[in-house]
């Protein structure tokens, strides 16, 4: 694991986050900071506001008050510092998302391509690279419809690599998944914790937060009820709630 | 790694043959066929549903290809007399009394003689050498059994309306006269033969205003009969002349069955006429002259299907100048020789594509064309072949792009040229051909063509606005979309053709450019709300991973979202390309000639009258064939693109 770099500003600054879905206040007040290089695991009952609160993170949602400052870039509406901040920001989704008209090399060397723009013959070797490096590189001419869910995970994870961002969010990156191919996932995001990658999880799996993780945040309700690294997490919950849900999910 | 090892060996352990019964035909049979009580017996309704139809359509077709024509007067010698002889007309219209007029080449012509039911017959005198019949006008007078007068309330005035159905079958060709007095005058009013209606009723004939006091005179009714037969005395040998007929039906094959009797003698005539093959002697030999002719049955047969090689060239292009037809296919050429190399260059759809164009093109050689027009339509196919060679071995993909985007104009300039007086007045290039003078197929596929191109990216436009965040720009998309398809296509090709003239007053716009526009207008409406759909069918998740990997929003619809979108509703697509392709059939409303209604006007020819059917059909199968093979293209598109498997 590596040693997580001490900064006075993190790569990820939040300030006093609010979001409203309408009336529905789903993110009350969320301040944290990451640290680059950082892996944090943010877990939580459904319905707590942790997928909004990374969606924010990349725009793909909207927060109405506070601040969020990705790399020294403000999230505002301004277009220039969206796409700025999209180019560093690599999301993982749970759906996989990826498109089903391209073949598994093409959706990996889409992004390069168009965004970038580097040549066609450095995007696709870029592509099979990765997908050595998540361990599926004989998939290259499939499509995704052709593999298992596991499989077009490490694609999905291979394809936000491509852009070569600083920072990566996991959206429950295993909870379509199938007990025998959540393993195979995990030992990807391992891999990449390993090298560095500042890592933005929403997930339960706790084995991979006790494992992985520099820090464990608990959300419930919009809010972020408790923030700890994993040994006292687990050991020493201090909120009520944080205790309830670690009885209900470590049984 | 030891498990793997137990699942090959799994693998091969207890393999055996399936049943007969389940594969091959009869496996396919039982389970699809045969597999319920209930799927076997639509079995068997479908296959004898299948029987009865094939069976009767193949009756039409064959019995639609000779129809007996019997004439409906006889000639026949008497005594060196030539009688003719006119069948039962009295009876036939239920009247007292018919007058025949007949004109002829001999002495004392006209001749005009009263028939009633019981004679028949008129003898024309002394046969000389070659009594030409040249008319015979058949007049009767009509009385209440025919005819009712009936005020039309609605618009004050009097109608003579024809009552007996059958009798308007007869006289196709024929004048309703009336003499009457109102307000002590006397008038007298004539129809003709155009008054007949689609059905071939008399429509009804106007005979003055209501308040007007009528009192009918004399109501007749006068047709010509055909003459469609000579007898004709050549040095002692006695003919028939059927020319009269030839030129009637416009028909180059006639089958001649005639019993008679000359002189005491049975003769009878079998003879198959060929005309085309310049066999062209229109005279049927009968005997020696010297003795009564009787004739006891005549029956000329042709066949009905020859009305579609006989205005093959009119159904094809309509009213284009005949002497300059070759521009027509310096058009197809072009477009062949694109074909072809497209389908060199790109392979895969495209190939397809110009396969099925290929196929289309051979089935179209083996139609009864002229001998030189199938020529020139094989060489379609070997230019094709040349220009799928040609892209095939060498890289041509921007010559062949460029040549699809200059073809359009460069055909629009081979079709309605450029100038009479370049370079000199005696033999221009290109003279101009008025546009309103593209008429047939070629019309047909020029709408069709430029309403499918354009309207396609006109209606991805449309679904992309009507879903942009603009409200400027998509109220403007759904107040369009929603107008358009609020009127019909003929009203929208009416308003094309009236307030076009109003909007730009200056500027004459031609009527086929309106009616492009009309249609494009028209279907690109329809192809927004399918793209839309097709938009609507893909899941947030797309649109978010795009954006999470920095696509902007542009591109993420072109490379993303779109070959999604239109993937999905391909179906839908073609459907509304088929529909349009059809759909240029209503231009016939604003005056122009397309193939149908070139079809309809070769039906009401009077040549070639009553020949519906054989028109219709060979319509109908043009039609389907070119909507079939969109069809079928469209499922190889689909296969191909891994529609609905991946």
């Amino acid at each position: 694991m590596a040693k997580a770099e001490k900064s006075d500003e993190g790569i990820i600054v939040c300030r006093e986050v609010n979001k409203w879905f309408g009336d529905f206040h789903v993110l009350r007040g969320i301040s944290a900071t990451v640290q680059k290089g950082e892996v944090i695991v943010i877990c939580g009952p459904s319905g707590s506001g942790k997928s909004t609160f990374i969606r924010t993170i990349n725009r793909l949602e909207e927060h109405q008050k506070g601040d969020i400052i990705v790399d020294g870039i403000e999230l505002t509406n301004d277009l220039r510092n969206i796409d700025a901040i999209r180019s560093e920001v690599g999301m993982v989704f749970q759906q996989f998302n990826l498109f089903p008209h391209l073949t598994v090399k093409d959706n990996i060397s889409l992004a390069p391509i168009w965004v970038r723009k580097q040549r066609k013959s450095e995007a696709e070797a870029l592509a099979m690279q990765l997908l050595e490096r998540v361990g599926i590189p004989e998939q290259a001419e499939k499509y995704p419809g052709q593999l298992s869910g596991g499989q077009q995970q490490r694609v999905a994870i291979a394809r936000a690599l491509a852009m070569q961002p600083k920072i990566m969010l996991f959206d429950e990156p295993t909870s379509a998944l199938d007990p025998e191919m959540i393993k195979e996932v995990l030992d990807v995001m391992k891999e990449l914790a390993e090298t560095g990658m500042t890592m933005l999880v929403v997930t339960h799996e706790m084995g991979f937060a006790r494992e992985v993780a520099d820090r464990i945040i608990f959300f419930d309700y919009g809010q972020l009820v408790e923030e700890n690294t994993p040994e006292n997490f687990f050991t020493n919950p201090e909120h009520e709630r944080t205790k309830l849900f670690l009885s209900q999910i470590l049984h | 790694m030891a498990n793997n090892l137990d699942n090959r060996s799994l693998e091969t352990v207890n393999v055996e043959k399936p049943p007969a019964t389940s594969v091959g035909v009869l496996g396919w049979l039982r389970q699809n066929l045969l597999n319920t009580w209930y799927n076997a017996v639509l079995t068997v309704l479908g296959a004898a549903l299948i029987f009865v139809s094939v069976s009767g359509a193949f009756n039409f077709v064959v019995s639609g290809l000779n129809e007996e024509y019997l004439p409906n007067y006889q000639l026949s010698i008497q005594n060196q007399e030539l009688l003719i002889e006119f069948g039962d007309i009295a009876s036939l219209y239920n009247v007292d009394e018919v007058t025949f007029t007949i004109d002829h080449s001999g002495p004392a012509s006209p001749l005009v003689a009263t028939l009633n039911s019981a004679e028949s017959s008129v003898n024309l005198g002394a046969f000389s050498e070659q009594i030409k019949l040249n008319g015979v006008t058949v007049e009767f007078e009509l009385d209440e059994r025919h005819f009712e007068v009936v005020d039309h309330n609605s618009n004050q005035k009097t109608y003579l309306n024809v009552k007996k159905p059958e009798l308007s079958v007869y006289f196709l060709g024929g004048n309703i006269g009336v003499e009457y007095t109102s307000n002590g005058e006397e008038k007298a009013l004539r129809g003709s033969s155009t008054q007949l209606n689609r059905e071939r009723q008399v429509e009804d004939f106007e005979l003055g205003e209501m308040d007007e006091d009528i009192a009918l005179n004399r109501v007749f009714l006068t047709y010509n009969l055909e003459t469609l037969y000579q007898l004709v005395e050549s040095e002692g040998q006695l003919y028939l002349n059927i020319e009269d007929f030839q030129r009637r039906f416009n028909t180059t094959k006639i089958f001649a069955r005639i019993d008679y009797q000359l002189a005491g003698q049975t003769g009878s005539v079998r003879e198959n006429i060929h005309i085309e093959q310049g066999f062209s002697n229109p005279n049927l030999y009968l005997g020696v002259v010297g003795g009564d002719l009787d004739i006891d049955h005549m029956s000329l047969e042709f066949n009905h299907w020859e009305v579609i090689p006989n205005n093959l060239t009119l159904l094809m292009v309509g009213r284009f100048p005949r002497d300059q037809l070759e521009r027509v296919w310096y058009t197809m050429y072009l477009l062949a020789i694109l074909l072809g190399l497209s389908a060199g260059v790109w392979g895969g759809m495209v190939r397809q594509l110009a396969l099925v164009s290929g196929a289309a093109t051979a089935i179209m050689a083996f139609l009864p064309f002229a001998p030189g027009v199938q020529f020139w339509i094989g060489g379609l196919l070997g230019v094709g072949l040349i220009g799928f060679a040609l892209g095939h071995f060498f890289n041509l993909k921007r010559l062949v792009l460029w040549g699809w985007v200059l073809s359009f104009p460069v055909i629009m300039v081979l079709l309605s040229g450029v100038s009479n007086t370049w370079p000199s007045a005696e033999d221009p290039a290109l003279s101009l051909v008025n546009t309103r003078e593209w008429g047939g197929l070629l019309l047909t596929f020029l709408l069709a063509i430029v309403g499918i191109v354009l309207s396609f990216p006109i209606g991805i436009l449309l679904a992309l606005g009507r879903r942009s965040k603009y409200p400027v720009i998509s109220v403007f998309c759904v107040l369009y979309i929603e107008l358009i398809r609020g009127v019909p296509l003929i009203t929208i090709l009416f308003m094309s053709r009236i307030l076009m003239p109003l909007f730009f007053p200056g500027f004459q716009i031609e009527e086929v450019i309106r009616a492009m526009v009309g249609i494009t207008m028209f279907s690109a409406a329809y192809m927004a709300e399918n793209v839309r759909g097709g938009l609507q069918a893909i899941p947030k998740g797309q649109f978010e991973a795009a954006y999470a990997m920095g696509l902007k929003g542009w591109q993420s619809m072109i490379l993303i979202v779109l070959p999604q979108a239109l993937r999905a509703v391909i179906p839908a697509i073609v459907g509304q390309f088929i529909s349009l392709f059809k759909d240029t059939t209503l231009v016939s409303i604003i005056g122009l000639l397309d193939f149908l209604r070139i079809a309809e006007s070769v039906a009401n020819n009077a040549n070639w009258l009553g020949l519906w059917y054989e028109l219709l059909a060979f319509t109908a199968l043009v039609y389907w064939v070119f909507t079939y093979s969109m069809s079928y293209v469209s499922r190889r598109i689909e296969t191909s693109l891994g529609v609905g498997t991946r």
